[in-house]
C-alpha cells in the first residue's frame, strides 16, 4: 500500500491481496486522522515569500507615543503620569517632535541633567501641557543661560503648532525622583 | 469587534493606504483633500515623522524625514492624515464601532480618488489596538488569552516583559495579520496590562485594484474580528461587559 500526497489531494492506493480491507480501511482512517490534526496544529511555513512591503507596519498614533516614551527612558528620563502624557499627546501630536527635540537640546547644552517629564494641570482652569524638569547637581554659575539655550532650539517649532509644553525647573535634588506640582507659568 | 462590548479595549483603529510610486503627488493635494472632508475633520495641523525606507533587497534602508498634514475631527478622537502617497485614518478611544468608522475611511479615500489619480496600491492596512487592563497583579496569561507566549516547564513562571508576535497568512499569501500580544507598563501596581495589537496587511503590490480598495477594507475588518476573537478567552469578554 502507498499513498501520495500533493496538494490539496491525498490518494491511497492498495495492492490486491497484499492488505485487507480491514486493514487498508484503518491506515486510512489512520492518515485521514494526520491530516486533520496538521491542519488544526500551528505550522510555520519556512518557505513563504518575504516581500520587503511584509516589514512595515500600518502606522498608529498610540505605537508613535509608546515608542518616544521608550526613547525618552533609555534617555534616562523619568517620565510620570504615563496614562495622562498619552491622552494629551493623542490629543496634540505635534508635540510628540518637541518632545524629543528638547530632550536632545537640554542633554546637549546641560549633558550632566537628570529628566523629569510629567503633565502639569492647573488647579483652577481646564488646562494641562507637559512639563519637562531639568535638575542638576548644581545651579549655580551659568546654569539658567544654558537651560534658556535649550529652549532656543525648540521653541520657534512649538509655537507653530497647537498644544503646549513647558522646560524648567524646580532646582531639585537630582538624586531623587519627587516631583513637586510644578509649571503654572 | 464582531461582538458588542460596553468597555471595548480598542485605543486605536487605523485605516491605512500607500500608492505606488507612479502615483502622481504634489504639495496641493493636502489642501485641495481638506476642502472636500472639512465638514467631518475641520481642524488642520502638521506632524513631522521619521520613516524608514526599506531597500529592494530588504537589508539597506534609510531614515527619512517627512510631513504629514493631519485633519482632526472637532473632538479630536479622530483624524485623517496625508503624506507623499499615504492616506491614513485613524479613529481614537472611544472607537465608534466599525458602522461609525468605515464611512469616514471611505469619505477620505473616495476625497483622494476625486482629486488624483490613483496608479495603484502598495498597501493597505487595518490596525486594531487593544489596551486589555486586568484587575490583578499577578495574571496567568492562558486563562485569559488563546494567544500568548508559551514556554518550557523548567523557565522561571514570572515573566515581567514580553513579546508574542507572528503573522499569518492570508488569500493565499496576499494578506498577512501581524498579531502581537506584549505586557506594558502600568503606574496601578494592582492592574495588569496588555496590549493586543492586530494588523491585517495587504503585502502584495497592487494585489488589490484601487476600485476594489474598499471591499478590501471590509474583508481585512472581518478578519480583524475573527481574529480578535480567536485571541481571547470568554473570562476576558467578561471583563469587557
Amino acid at each position: 500500500m502507498y499513498y501520495g500526497v500533493s496538494q490539496g489531494v491525498v490518494q491511497l492506493n492498495r495492492f490486491v491481496p497484499s492488505t485487507s480491507s480491514l486493514s487498508f480501511l484503518a491506515q486510512t482512517e489512520h492518515v485521514v486522522a494526520s491530516l486533520s490534526r496538521l491542519s488544526r496544529d500551528p505550522w510555520l511555513e519556512a518557505d513563504a515569500p518575504h516581500p520587503v512591503s511584509a516589514a512595515a507596519s500600518t502606522n498608529s498614533l498610540v505605537d508613535d507615543v509608546g515608542k518616544l516614551f521608550r526613547n525618552l527612558r533609555d534617555e534616562g528620563v523619568v517620565v510620570r503620569d504615563v496614562r495622562k502624557l498619552e491622552e494629551y499627546l493623542l490629543r496634540f501630536p505635534g508635540i510628540l517632535n518637541v518632545l524629543g527635540e528638547a530632550v536632545r537640546a537640554v542633554k546637549k547644552h546641560i549633558p550632566e541633567a537628570k529628566l523629569l517629564l510629567s503633565l502639569y494641570q492647573d488647579p483652577e482652569i481646564e488646562d494641562q501641557y507637559p512639563v519637562l524638569c531639568v535638575r542638576s547637581r548644581t545651579y549655580e554659575g551659568d546654569f539658567m543661560e544654558r537651560l534658556e539655550a535649550a529652549e532656543d532650539e525648540f521653541i520657534n517649532h512649538l509655537l507653530e503648532l497647537e498644544g503646549w509644553f513647558q522646560l524648567t525647573t524646580d532646582f531639585g535634588d537630582p538624586n531623587t525622583d519627587e516631583l513637586e506640582e510644578i509649571g503654572g507659568f | 469587534m464582531g461582538r458588542t462590548y460596553a468597555n471595548p479595549p480598542i485605543i486605536e483603529a487605523v485605516c491605512e493606504f500607500r500608492f505606488t510610486p507612479d502615483t502622481p503627488w504634489d504639495l496641493a493635494v493636502p489642501g485641495l483633500i481638506f476642502e472636500k472632508i472639512r465638514d467631518l475633520f475641520p481642524l488642520r495641523e502638521q506632524r513631522i515623522v521619521q520613516e524608514i525606507i526599506l531597500g529592494a533587497n530588504g537589508l539597506q534602508h534609510q531614515i527619512r524625514t517627512a510631513e504629514r498634514i493631519l485633519f482632526f475631527s472637532e473632538d479630536k478622537k479622530t483624524f485623517v492624515q496625508l503624506g507623499p502617497r499615504l492616506l491614513a485614518v485613524n479613529s481614537l478611544k472611544p472607537y465608534p464601532g466599525w458602522a461609525g468608522f468605515k464611512p469616514k475611511i471611505e469619505k477620505a479615500f473616495e476625497a483622494l480618488r476625486d482629486t488624483l489619480e490613483l496608479k495603484g496600491l502598495e498597501r493597505i492596512g487595518l490596525r486594531y489596538i487593544n489596551r486589555i487592563e486586568i484587575p490583578s497583579e499577578r495574571v496567568q496569561l492562558d486563562k485569559y488569552f488563546r494567544f500568548y507566549l508559551a514556554y518550557g516547564v523548567e523557565l522561571p513562571r514570572d515573566m515581567v516583559d514580553f513579546i508574542a508576535s507572528a503573522d499569518f497568512l492570508y488569500a493565499d499569501g496576499r494578506d498577512r495579520c501581524r498579531v502581537q500580544l506584549r505586557s506594558a507598563s502600568e503606574s496601578n501596581p494592582v492592574t495588569s496590562v496588555f496590549i493586543l495589537d492586530i494588523d491585517y496587511f495587504l503585502v502584495r503590490e497592487r494585489g488589490v485594484e484601487v476600485k476594489a480598495a474598499m471591499d478590501w477594507v471590509e474583508e481585512a475588518h472581518t478578519r480583524v474580528e475573527e481574529v480578535f476573537e480567536s485571541c481571547i478567552t470568554e473570562s476576558l469578554r467578561e471583563l469587557f461587559n
